[in-house]
């Protein structure tokens, strides 16, 4: 007989997904450079995180978008075997938004249903207006991830990229009037935002408690960081 | 001939009460007579959401409340004779829990006029719900002479290993259990969650009782029988073993589903002798 008690136990998967803007507008002042800095920065952060919390196991997702949605990274992967390679904006690309949450939602319905897991997190960053060239309006993508167990209890945290960033369409992806949305106006921002974001998410979503956590706890960053570059750019 | 009991505890704070710089919120207390024709083992879980924001003095104080009112019923219950002695147990522990849910209210209620709450306390609505902060779960089980007893009001596993080692569940499942809340000493009316039950070990042999919050069988690979294989290998480690070893063994035992599963997790065990 096994001298451990209860026999086998094993760590819940945090599935945590970014939804990334790779349109066109990315290309301007620097935008898409920023972005792969702030994940390239961030995934220390998130080792961290994984170390921090012993009892849930990390696992990375990305989701890119432009004119069609694309996975980056698909395969739910541990952290630490996460290498980012660099994204590449699409010139001239439209913001599928609509598409990508689609998309999203298709993923969550993959998901084990019999599997216990936490609630993923999911960070969604754009700097534009959602398009619908698809034919998916962003309220239908919304929708199909809300539909879903996973997507309707999912941690869902939002960054504005600069002045033109829908900010109203984000608080919807939000849902909770009480989680801040932040926007971003230069590279420095978008770092600390998005480890901010990061932290936060997991540590909400990794909590021992079944259903809807309760909301992002803990201040967003302090005031802004840097020169306000991306609101004055056209 | 009368049979002799003995009891072992331990408790393991969570990962995620360290990460969070949160207290052990469980707690655990146990008593047996010098003889041990006589016991009591009990355990809380204070809840962790930051409005139960003293759910470990509010285990403390459950544990403490179950076992001083168990105590006290134990010669009553140990007195009665009769062939339906079984069911005046079960009046005797249905008051005895009534006192204890009492006993409980009342020692918060002197915690709080030490401890008053702070204004920010107080404008996060503590003051009009003066028990919330304090919410805990509650089980309990007792024995004297031939007879066993049971309560248990919120979340948690109370497990009876028979002498055979075969596990049962001696109380019924909580209908208001619905995997997010869980019944609650600080709940208007705790006492219509109350579950509970009396067994007279005479009828079916007992090898030994085990309680514990939720945390141990949480993260489980195998989640619908992870407390039968529990209550199997307890009754197989003491006998084998030795009750030192497993008493020895607790700590790292209750530490491992704490690290992984995040919660606070607490055992205590009635043996027979």
């Amino acid at each position: 007989m096994s001298d451990r008690l209860g026999g086998a136990l094993e760590r819940k998967p945090l599935h945590f997904i970014f939804v990334l803007d790779v349109s066109g507008s990315m290309l301007r002042g620097g935008r898409i450079q920023a972005l792969n800095n702030a994940i390239t920065e961030v995934l220390p952060h998130l080792r961290d995180e994984a170390r921090a919390n012993p009892h849930a196991e990390l696992l990375i997702r990305v989701l890119a978008f432009a004119n069609e949605p694309q996975w980056i990274i698909e395969q739910p992967t541990p952290v630490d075997q996460v290498h980012w390679k660099r994204l590449e904006a699409v010139p001239r690309g439209f913001t599928e938004l609509g598409s990508a949450l689609q998309t999203l939602g298709e993923a969550l319905d993959d998901l084990d249903e019999s599997h216990s897991a936490f609630p993923p997190a999911i960070i969604l960053v754009s700097d534009g207006r959602p398009t619908q060239s698809s034919g998916v309006t962003f309220a239908e993508g919304l929708q199909a991830v809300l539909n879903n167990k996973w997507g309707a209890t999912a941690v869902r945290l939002a960054l504005g990229v600069g002045r033109d960033a829908d900010m109203h369409s984000l608080r919807r992806f939000i849902g909770d009037e009480d989680v801040p949305l932040l926007r971003a106006d230069n590279p420095e921002q978008l770092v600390e935002y998005i480890v901010w974001a990061s932290k936060a998410a997991s540590k909400v979503a990794s909590r021992p408690v079944v259903g809807r956590p309760h909301g992002v706890t803990g201040a967003p960053p302090p005031g802004p960081v840097g020169d306000p570059i991306w609101s004055t750019l056209g | 001939m009368t049979s002799r009991w003995t009891t072992l505890s331990g408790s393991s704070i969570g990962s995620v009460h360290v990460r969070d710089q949160l207290p052990l919120q469980d707690a655990v207390l146990t008593w047996a007579d010098a003889d041990g024709s006589q016991a009591v083992v009990a355990v809380a879980d204070g809840h962790g959401h930051r409005l139960h924001f003293r759910s470990d003095t509010g285990a403390a104080l459950a544990v403490v409340s179950a076992v001083e009112g168990l105590r006290r019923a134990l010669p009553a219950i140990g007195a009665l004779q009769g062939d339906d002695r079984r069911e005046q147990a079960t009046t005797v522990l249905r008051d005895a829990a009534a006192a204890i849910v009492d006993g409980w209210t009342d020692k918060v209620g002197h915690h709080l006029e030490a401890h008053p709450y702070s204004a920010a306390e107080e404008a996060q609505g503590a003051a009009s719900d003066a028990l919330r902060a304090y919410g805990s779960t509650l089980i309990a089980a007792a024995v004297v002479d031939d007879l066993l007893l049971f309560l248990q009001i919120g979340d948690g596993d109370t497990v009876l290993v028979s002498a055979e080692g075969v596990a049962s569940r001696p109380l019924p499942e909580d209908p208001d259990h619905d995997g997010v809340h869980t019944s609650s000493l600080c709940q208007p009316r705790p006492l219509d969650a109350l579950r509970l039950a009396c067994l007279e070990t005479t009828d079916a042999p007992v090898g030994l009782v085990f309680l514990c919050t939720d945390g141990f069988g949480r993260s489980r690979v195998d989640a619908d029988g992870w407390w039968r294989q529990t209550g199997e290998q307890l009754l197989a480690f003491s006998r084998e073993r030795g009750l030192a070893w497993v008493g020895e063994q607790l700590d790292e035992w209750l530490a491992e589903p704490a690290l992984i599963g995040g919660d606070d997790t607490t055992m205590a065990l009635l043996v027979r002798l």
